[in-house]
């Protein structure tokens, strides 16, 4: 912090795209898994376990994608009349502006409201140990939605000034 | 999608900074309590370099190469960290005052009652900052990071072993070069910590944020309207409905960026205007020379100074009822206009709530200028100042034991030594000083210096004859 602006401002969304690609990996460990015989597997020379990290960060962007999910259905009027909009719901909601603003015309938004329960009933098969039942398109969707939010992030801008 | 060649080159590049992290760590420097944040990085690039690998690898198993998105983002890891590695670039320069240093760690540990190492270092800008290390890091998403590495040369005492457990936070202190020998603007120090007790309520002042908000959107939608209309061009292909909802949503947004970032800035304004009393705006002054017009990040520095000028007022009246603040308290000054409508309701607002919405967060910072009675506080300050009249350390009438706890009585000495600064006595020192009032500052500075020193040297002493109990509750 400083007394006065300083030239230079932080990425506040440097921890999001983190865990994005913490997922996106293991999503790529899933997939090598669920679409290659155990000899095929083998013979690739990677380690496809999930490491630890991997294992947590799915849960938790399951629930940044349904925050967003949320957010992105509040109209203009509940946030400037209503008061009952949640808080977490309310800086999901910035996030979203201030990433989707460089986006607008490119391309559309990842469907967060799919993005988390993809993720939600992946997670659940890692929980019970029964990843190679997943199917190979929902393992597939949700990391074409991982990679999205990082290009969305990826073309966010430091600064919220109109341009 | 990145080349083979470009993914080496990152690799290349996050080794090139790792190896000068390292070569800095080890070269020979006057401390080592940046060590935390060198080994800490280090860790950093090591998990954005192993992710890179891992990602590389399972591309090619799967016939393709890097997601661009992926590989785009641990390029901008390595800008960050560059940027955060810069950060403790000239905390080694022979013009910084080092012997402030381990007063301010001490009053850092005495109010946040967490280890805290202070390190100086000079701003390129014209700036005074303080950046919390491991704050940075959990901003970051580095937080798991902050740690010393398990290196050898690590003392194997059981003190180092408790530090290793729980490492210790590196507050980083920029101060402009010019000023580096000025201590009077070390009260500054008083707002930088501010942030920290910001950060440390966060849940209560992130509830006064949203009242804020409400209060914006709602009390002055008709404002916003008009300011909206200004805003919106039509996109091919786009009603005029979803153009202004689109609209509407981005100023609720900006709305709600700019109200955190002032509300942070404002309550560190009001707990400096706390402990340091009207000298924060005395530094404050010296740091920000007219207007400071208002910002994303920062009000200007007009509204700032009426909403000090009236804290103080509400909180310190016999305080600055003393002559010698009159000309802090002087707002003829014409302040600047804001930039738009958003910025000028959002001011109003601000102007008009602040102080009451944040004065039971506030109330908590314990003053020792509110907790010294008036004729009690005058008496002191009288023999403070006679002391300094007589160049020596205006620590001597703060007795031990006595009813102020010692960290407060840092605040207190800022305090005195500003008010000196301002008073007639300082025009003697002047005189003294062969009519060079720079010199006279210095000299005055050392005085400062050599009392906070004393102060935390005591504190110490007594802590240690009263095995750690502080001397107030």
């Amino acid at each position: 912090m400083s007394i006065i602006p300083t030239k230079t401002a932080a990425d506040p969304y440097a921890a999001l795209s983190w865990t994005t690609s913490v997922v996106s990996i293991a999503l790529d460990k899933i997939d090598l898994q669920v679409n290659l015989s155990a000899r095929e597997q083998q013979n690739l020379g990677i380690d496809l376990e999930l490491a630890p990290d991997e294992i947590e960060a799915v849960p938790e962007l399951a629930n940044e994608a349904k925050l967003f999910s949320e957010a992105s259905k509040i109209s203009a009027s509940d946030l400037f009349v209503a008061t009952a909009v949640p808080a977490d719901v309310r800086e999901s909601f910035s996030t979203l502006v201030a990433i989707e603003r460089d986006f607008s015309g490119r391309g559309s938004r990842p469907n967060f409201e799919k993005m988390s329960n993809d993720l939600n009933f992946i997670n659940s098969h890692i929980e019970t140990g029964d990843i190679k039942r997943l199917h190979p398109d929902i393992v597939a969707d949700a990391k074409r939605a991982c990679v999205e939010l990082l290009e969305h992030l990826d073309n966010y801008r430091h600064s919220l000034a109109p341009h | 999608m990145p080349s083979p060649w470009q993914v080496q080159c990152l690799l290349i590049r996050m080794d090139s900074l790792r190896n000068e992290i390292l070569r800095v760590k080890n070269k020979d420097r006057p401390y080592t309590e940046t060590d935390i944040v060198y080994d800490s990085l280090v860790s950093v690039i090591e998990s954005r370099r192993d992710q890179l690998i891992k990602a590389n690898a399972l591309a090619v198993a799967k016939g393709t190469t890097i997601d661009q998105p992926l590989f785009n983002h641990r390029a901008r890891d390595l800008e960050t960290i560059f940027k955060v590695f810069s950060y403790t670039d000239r905390v080694d320069s022979p013009r910084i005052p080092f012997e402030i240093l381990r007063s301010l760690s001490w009053v850092a540990n005495q109010l946040f009652d967490e280890r805290c190492y202070a390190v100086v270092r000079l701003e390129p800008q014209y700036n005074y900052t303080l950046l919390s290390c491991r704050r940075e890091f959990e901003r970051h998403g580095w937080s798991k990071y902050w740690r010393y590495a398990d290196a050898s040369e690590l003392a194997k005492t059981a003190a180092d072993d408790a530090i290793r457990a729980h490492p210790p936070n590196v507050l980083l202190l920029g101060f402009p070069s010019p000023d580096a020998g000025s201590t009077l603007v070390h009260a500054l120090a008083a707002h930088e910590f501010g942030h920290e007790f910001a950060f440390k309520w966060q849940n209560d002042i992130k509830a006064v944020k949203e009242s804020l908000v409400a209060e914006i959107t709602q009390s002055y939608n008709d404002d916003l309207q008009e300011y909206l209309l200004g805003l919106i061009t039509r996109r091919e292909g786009e009603s005029r409905d979803d153009v202004t909802e689109k609209a509407r949503k981005y100023i609720f947004a900006v709305i709600d960026n700019i109200t955190t970032n002032w509300l942070r800035e404002i309550f560190s304004d009001l707990v400096a205007a706390r402990l340091v009393g009207p000298a924060f705006l005395a530094a404050f002054d010296r740091i920000i020379i007219g207007h400071g017009k208002a910002g994303e990040t920062h009000p200007s520095a007009a509204l700032r100074r009426s909403l000090v000028r009236r804290y103080l007022t509400e909180i310190l009246p016999d305080v600055i009822s003393d002559p010698t603040w009159t000309h802090l308290f002087d707002d003829t000054f014409t302040p600047a206009k804001p930039p738009d409508e958003i910025y000028k309701v959002i001011e109003k607002v601000f102007d008009t709530t602040i102080i009451s919405a944040l004065g039971p967060i506030l109330d908590r910072v314990k003053s020792p200028l509110i907790r010294l009675k008036a004729k009690e506080f005058a008496g002191l300050l009288v023999a403070m100042e006679d002391h300094i009249d007589h160049l020596a350390t205006p620590s001597v009438p703060l007795v031990l034991g006595d009813k102020l706890p010692d960290a407060e009585k840092f605040w207190l000495l800022m305090f005195a030594a500003w008010h000196y600064r301002l008073s007639e006595k300082f025009k003697t020192l002047v005189k003294i000083c062969g009519d060079n009032s720079v010199k006279a500052e210095e000299v005055l500075g050392n005085l400062l210096l050599h009392a906070l020193l004393s102060l935390e040297l005591r504190a110490r002493w007594h802590d240690r004859l009263r095995g750690g109990v502080p001397n107030v509750a």
